[in-house]
């Protein structure tokens, strides 16, 4: 664990060394208060509610996401230190656990940010915290299972804007799964399949305030699934 | 060769690795049914009252919902739609095996179509806008519930009302399918008797229809046109409600009153007047008979009439404008109009089940009620609804047009009364209603044209107090509760009612009425903008500045390694 929290230190470092880190941390709090407040309908409805606030997180972790780890392989390829990386003591897993950390740490940090909105809110009016909880829990998983998809996806090329453009583009068809599994076209037994793959429809059941066990699986194990996948490409590296 | 191999050998573990967790994710999203409710009030979870319910199961509940899975063009009722089946999964498991939910799709099974339109679930037609036109996609989302040899229908579900759908209908399913009775006393003429297969037009002195429909979804409604020896209030009826008494005779009191006596529950809606917009505002006295037996009890409903200075906005004149194509158009200019007292939650009592629950209540030409304890009757008084602090009486005589003229001889009316003059508009009396008699409950409305056609179900407002009143009575307080679940708005601060507090309230003349609200209005979208900026720029800036302060430092740190080399 020392040295996974070593490999996630490490990454913060790096990205705080690059302006583009805090142009990718300053975008979610400004995006999501420009929608909420000025673009969206907050003060006609009149009402103290995050509804409208967490609707829009699946919508913008789909770019916002892929900045964050378009990064992290594809920088170390590009840059030749994947091999000196992988040269090190560490065990793949500890790699990749620590990179997904650190990219973890700044998406909170950057929820973190956000923290304004739900304090005007209570200003504002009485809100609920409950649905809050669960908005910012729903995202931080939303956001966990992104991240882990956007590391696999970094893995494969050394050209960020290649990763990012497969990150926005996957992120981008896991939002549409049920849209899709709803057509006549799909049949049944996909349609539900689909419909429970979906990443923001699982999103949308955390943010109403109800922590459903089976969503916090579904997100953990797709988080596993694409960081074991992410240290496959890496020990396959490693050994060839 | 070693290297490959144990490659291999790794590649071949992660392989069953990924799939085991693949398959463990899977079957456990699907599998786990344990939840945690974080909302304040669990509204995303079942309600004790249909946890009771369902607890009272001595037979296997069957439920069938009809959804169509092709969705295409409305895509944006999958969340609801999931939502419905997260709440059916969640009345399964409280059902403990008693409960099962099948789904069927009448777009595609031919049975399951045919049962549809034999029980009367209809498909909503639902627009949907493409780039290709408009398309028109039928919406199957009907629910059917089986017990014993009956069944409930739900025809559309709409995901904010399904609960208190579901366990009304329930309860009917468990009471055996019959619905309680509920007894309303009035003049207005009977419905001819019914045709079969012809649907039946009430006449058009029946101004309580749409209160009776509406009941008549939960209760079995039964009129009487006069009541007497020969014909009593049955001793099965929840209720009696009196509407709009008019010469009500000795014998009909006398039957009214047993009926209250031997532990019944009477709603009078009371009125002195008739007023008749199409005779320009006409009234029309109305003698009720009943005032006697009343004041037997305590009560008297005021001959005047209940003025609220925030009465609901009604079109009290007509601007003519020209368009610029030359033709002119009739604008309806709208003012507060005092006699339509609108009670907010300030008035309504938060302590009673009946109005704890609402926003406000519209009441039309009310009259106070009020209420003098009589010697020797232990009746215990609770008001209900009170007109606002900011509120008078104006005489019987006061002409009751919504006349742009007669809004300001109001207005001069209030100016010379002096001080308001709140005053009680419902009032529930409880306890015994003489010697050896059981507990019964009395509750007098001054106002009856708040239920009337015209007004009922025109606003959001009347309906949940009348069913809430008539729950009360008909001793369904669970339900009321589980009505209004999920309804509590969590309302923003007004930076506009701030605004005019600051300006001392509302002026004396139009014009700095006018000049107040535009003040108000600017104040409020002033405050408004300044919000959302300070949350768009705040964040942002600290983390720039966190940014510009980390670089500064590596700078200065760099200057100083290149100093000291």
């Amino acid at each position: 664990m020392k040295r996974t929290l070593l490999i996630a230190r490490r990454e913060w470092r790096v990205a705080f060394d690059s302006p583009v880190a805090y142009l990718v941390l300053a975008a979610l709090p400004t995006l999501t208060a420009a929608f909420f407040f000025l673009m969206g309908d907050f003060f006609a409805r009149g009402e103290a509610s995050m509804r409208e606030f967490f609707a829009l997180m699946p919508q913008l972790m789909i770019p916002i996401v892929p900045a964050l780890t378009m990064r992290l392989w594809a920088e170390e390829q590009r840059s030749g230190t994947e091999e000196l990386l992988l040269s090190y003591p560490f065990r793949v897993r500890q790699l990749v656990l620590g990179k997904f950390l650190g990219a973890l740490g700044l998406l909170a940090l950057s929820l973190a940010a956000t923290a304004l909105v739900p304090l005007t809110v209570a200003w504002l009016g009485p809100l609920d915290w409950g649905p809050v909880i669960g908005g910012y829990l729903a995202t931080l998983m939303l956001g966990a299972a992104c991240i882990a998809v956007g590391a696999w996806l970094s893995s494969l090329t050394h050209n960020q804007i290649v990763a990012w453009i497969l990150g926005v583009a996957l992120l981008l068809c896991a939002n549409l799964l049920g849209a899709a599994a709803t057509a006549r076209a799909v049949p049944e037994a996909l349609g539900r399949i689909l419909l429970g793959s979906d990443l923001g429809l699982r999103f949308q059941s955390m943010a109403r305030g109800v922590i459903d066990f089976g969503d916090l699986a579904y997100y953990l194990g797709l988080v596993a699934f694409f960081l074991c996948l992410n240290g496959l490409v890496l020990e396959r590296r490693r050994w060839s | 060769m070693s290297r490959a191999r144990d490659y291999r050998r790794r590649s071949a573990l992660s392989g069953w690795l990924l799939a085991g967790i693949c398959f463990c994710a899977v079957v456990l999203s699907g599998r786990l049914h344990w939840r945690l409710d974080l909302t304040a009030a669990g509204s995303n979870s079942l309600d004790d009252a249909t946890r009771d319910l369902l607890g009272q199961l001595q037979d296997r509940l069957q439920i069938k919902l009809y959804f169509n899975r092709d969705i295409e063009g409305a895509e944006h009722l999958l969340p609801d739609r999931l939502r419905i089946q997260d709440l059916l999964a969640e009345i399964e498991g409280a059902g403990r095996g008693r409960v099962s939910v099948e789904t069927v799709d009448p777009t595609t099974d031919l049975v399951a179509a045919r049962d549809a339109e034999h029980l009367g679930i209809q498909p909503i037609t639902v627009q949907d806008q493409r780039i290709a036109g408009v398309s028109i996609e039928k919406l199957y989302q009907g629910l059917e519930l089986r017990y014993q040899d009956r069944s409930e229908l739900i025809p559309f579900v709409v995901p904010a009302r399904f609960e208190f759908a579901f366990a009304t209908r329930l309860q009917s399913l468990l009471r055996g399918g019959e619905r309680p009775l509920l007894a309303f006393f009035s003049r207005e003429p009977m419905l001819p008797p019914p045709v079969p297969g012809m649907d039946q037009e009430a006449p058009p002195g029946r101004v309580f229809e749409r209160l009776r429909e509406i009941l008549g979804a939960r209760y079995a409604i039964r009129d009487y046109r006069g009541l007497g020896p020969g014909e009593a209030v049955p001793e099965e009826a929840l209720a009696l409600v009196v509407l709009r008494p008019e010469r009500v005779t000795a014998a009909e009191v006398e039957a009214i009153d047993a009926y209250l006596r031997g532990g019944g529950r009477v709603v009078v809606l009371y009125d002195h007047e008739e007023v008749l917009p199409q005779r320009g505002f006409e009234k029309r006295t109305l003698e009720s008979g009943v005032d006697a037996w009343l004041a037997g009890y305590g009560v008297e409903v005021r001959r005047e009439f209940v003025y609220d200075e925030g009465g609901k906005a009604m079109p009290v004149d007509v601007q003519l404008v020209t368009l610029p194509d030359g033709r002119t158009a009739r604008n309806p200019i709208f003012d507060a109009y005092g006699l339509y007292p609108v009670i907010g939650t300030d008035g309504l009592n938060q302590e009673h089940v009946v109005t704890a629950s609402l926003e406000e209540a519209e009441f039309v030409w009310a009259h106070p009620v009020v209420y003098q304890p009589r010697a020797g009757l232990d009746l215990q008084a609770e008001v209900l609804v009170r007109s606002s602090s900011r509120s008078w009486r104006l005489g019987a005589a006061t002409k009751v047009g919504i006349t742009l003229s007669n809004v300001k001889l109001m207005r001069t009316l209030i100016a010379q009364a002096g001080a308001p003059q709140p005053s009680d508009l419902v009032l529930a009396l409880r306890g015994n209603f003489g010697e050896e008699s059981a507990e019964g409950v009395l509750v007098v409305v001054g106002d009856s044209d708040l239920f009337h056609n015209l007004n009922f179900d025109t606003g959001p407002a009347n309906v949940p107090f009348a069913l809430n009143l008539i729950d009360w009575l008909a001793a369904d307080e669970a339900l009321i509760e589980l009505r209004s679940r999920g309804d509590e708005t969590r309302r923003l601060r007004s930076f506009y009612a701030d605004s005019l507090e600051r300006q001392g309230g509302r002026g004396a003349t139009p014009a700095a009425n006018r000049a107040i609200d535009r003040q108000a209005r600017e104040d409020q979208l002033s405050m408004e903008r300044r919000i959302a900026w300070v949350n768009l720029l705040l964040p942002g800036l600290l983390l720039l500045l966190a940014g510009v302060g980390h670089f500064g430092y590596h700078r200065l740190q760099d200057k100083r390694w290149q100093e000291a080399d």
